[in-house]
């Protein structure tokens, strides 16, 4: 596994998403009300970039009229074609157990966390900061807290 | 031993009006003597009466010849009356015709013929009076069935025709939906086209808005035993249309979260269809693919739709032998109440018949449909 920092948190507040590359991978990470997600960004279906999808809370319903709606679990609805991806899970909401899409793990860490980090793996090959940014980029806001992805 | 089969459509008619008068009540009998009301018919273009794969001349279709032609080869045969009772919106008089029919059914066939089974008529218009006729015939086992129009002012999933599909799940009876109605509602979504050939065409449309109603609407998560037979449609349509369910559900399954599996799941869950007539393609290998399509043997029921007479297909002979034995009688026995059993308890019964000359007092457990029908008509006499 290997870590790459997308972006400062100050750059993905909630309400927002970015995309980043990592290897040939492209991955879309959102802020949702303050929780951060990661999927890949390729619908399972024909391969829409799912970024660019409308978030939607969870719906379930235990039969006819009945709407169970559950904000704190956003779903990400294709651009394309408006199927629907549990973001936590990656899990599709019409085939959970065969379609999914990808996720990754994100989380907000600060700059000089992960200059220790890197520190302590430099060297073992399991490091592999500072993804899209130069560890230049880091070293010189070192006081900031960035979002890193798990890869 | 002879093949069992289940014959899942066959016609019987009165042959007038006045016939039904005797199966009434007295107030009925008087007023539809003097004004003879009989069932407004369906606004149809040109209504073929003449032509073999439509005509149900009740004069005709006489018991013996049921026997004859149809029961002949049939282990079992399911009878149709269509008597347009949908038509009249006399919230009292439509539902009297209704129970009048299903009198006359039982005491002009079902007694007369151990082999025939019924669908009863009832009226989706007056949904109240439905279900009590409902649970009226629910009490003879030889109604295997609640029979209703393809044309309708709206969609049987909509929300007032719950009462009416529950009273049938309650008795585990299956919904069956025929050609044609009375409701004076357009034949087709883009109403009445030229000629009757189109409107009979285009009569599938009707069953497929009927289907997905019923899907969508959420009934069968309430009701996981309904079962709905669609009846003379054919089923060459259902392919395109369970595919096409499919997809989109995967977008819109947020109007209808109740709908959580793919909509076709329910089709072949929920539906059943009679292979009389077929609508399929002209040759084998299509016919083949188009079984496969639709992804169950067990949706397909044998029927004749007699006296409705079409061009032979192959379907049966395409069949291996246990998709021949599911089609003939095992996917009706399995939806239709009582079937297997029913028929030895008929064999004991016949026994136990010739044996006692007067009835027992009390309802044995194996009881026949006959002396259910007796007691269910002993009913009916106090129904307005």
């Amino acid at each position: 596994m290997s870590r790459v920092v997308v972006a400062p948190v100050s750059e993905l507040p909630p309400g927002t998403r970015t995309t980043v590359r990592v290897g040939g991978r492209a991955i879309a990470v959102f802020n949702v009300n303050g929780h951060l997600y990661a999927i890949r960004n390729v619908c399972p279906h024909q391969g829409a970039p799912l970024a660019e999808g409308v978030i939607v809370g969870e719906l379930t319903s235990s039969g006819p009229g009945d709407y169970e709606f559950d904000d704190c679990r956003p779903h990400i609805k294709c651009p394309w074609h408006g199927w629907e991806y549990d973001l936590s899970t990656g899990q599709s909401t019409y085939d959970p157990t065969n379609d999914r899409v990808r996720t990754y793990e994100a989380s907000v860490e600060s700059g000089s966390e992960i200059l220790a980090g890197c520190a302590l793996e430099d060297g073992q090959g399991g490091c592999r900061l500072p993804g899209p940014y130069r560890v230049e980029t880091i070293v010189v806001s070192v006081e900031d807290d960035y979002v890193v992805l798990d890869v | 031993m002879p093949e069992r089969k289940i014959d899942c459509d066959v016609h019987c008619a009165t042959a007038s009006h006045e016939v039904l008068l005797s199966y009434l009540s007295d107030h009925w009998r008087e007023l539809q003597g003097i004004t003879r009301t009989p069932q407004a018919g369906a606004i149809v273009t040109s209504y073929p009466r003449w032509l073999p794969m439509l005509a149900t001349d009740g004069a005709e279709l006489t018991l013996q010849s049921l026997r004859e032609r149809v029961l002949a080869d049939a282990t079992l045969a399911i009878l149709y009356c269509y008597q347009g009772v949908e038509s009249y919106t006399h919230p009292y008089l439509g539902p009297a015709i209704a129970t009048a029919v299903n009198r006359w059914l039982a005491e002009e066939w079902l007694d007369r013929e151990p082999r025939l089974r019924a669908s009863a008529a009832v009226t989706p218009q007056h949904v109240g009076a439905a279900v009590e006729e409902i649970e009226r015939i629910a009490e003879d086992e030889r109604f295997v069935q609640v029979l209703l129009p393809a044309r309708s002012a709206t969609g049987y999933g909509n929300q007032r025709f719950w009462p009416l599909l529950e009273a049938a799940a309650r008795h585990r009876l299956p919904v069956a939906i025929t050609y044609g109605g009375g409701t004076g509602s357009p034949p087709t979504p883009v109403n009445w086209l030229g000629s009757f050939f189109e409107e009979y065409a285009a009569a599938t449309l009707t069953f497929q808005s009927h289907l997905m109603s019923l899907v969508m609407s959420g009934i069968f998560q309430r009701l996981p035993e309904l079962r709905i037979v669609i009846a003379e449609s054919g089923l060459s349509w259902l392919p395109s249309l369970m595919w096409r369910m499919d997809q989109e559900w995967r977008a819109f399954q947020r109007e209808v979260p109740w709908v959580s599996e793919p909509p076709s799941a329910y089709v072949r869950r929920h539906f059943r269809f009679t292979i009389a007539p077929l609508d399929g393609p002209p040759a084998d290998d299509q016919l083949c693919a188009l079984i496969e399509q639709i992804g169950s043997d067990e949706v397909l029921m044998y029927a004749s739709d007699h006296p409705h007479r079409y061009p032979p297909n192959s379907l049966l002979e395409l069949l291996s032998a246990e998709q021949r034995t599911r089609v003939l009688y095992d996917n009706a026995a399995a939806i239709y109440r009582g079937l297997p059993s029913e028929l030895a308890s008929q064999q004991r019964s016949t026994a136990t018949r010739a044996a006692d000359a007067a009835p027992p007092e009390h309802v044995p457990s194996d009881l026949t449909g006959r002396q259910r029908s007796t007691a269910a008509s002993g009913d009916a006499q106090v129904r307005p």
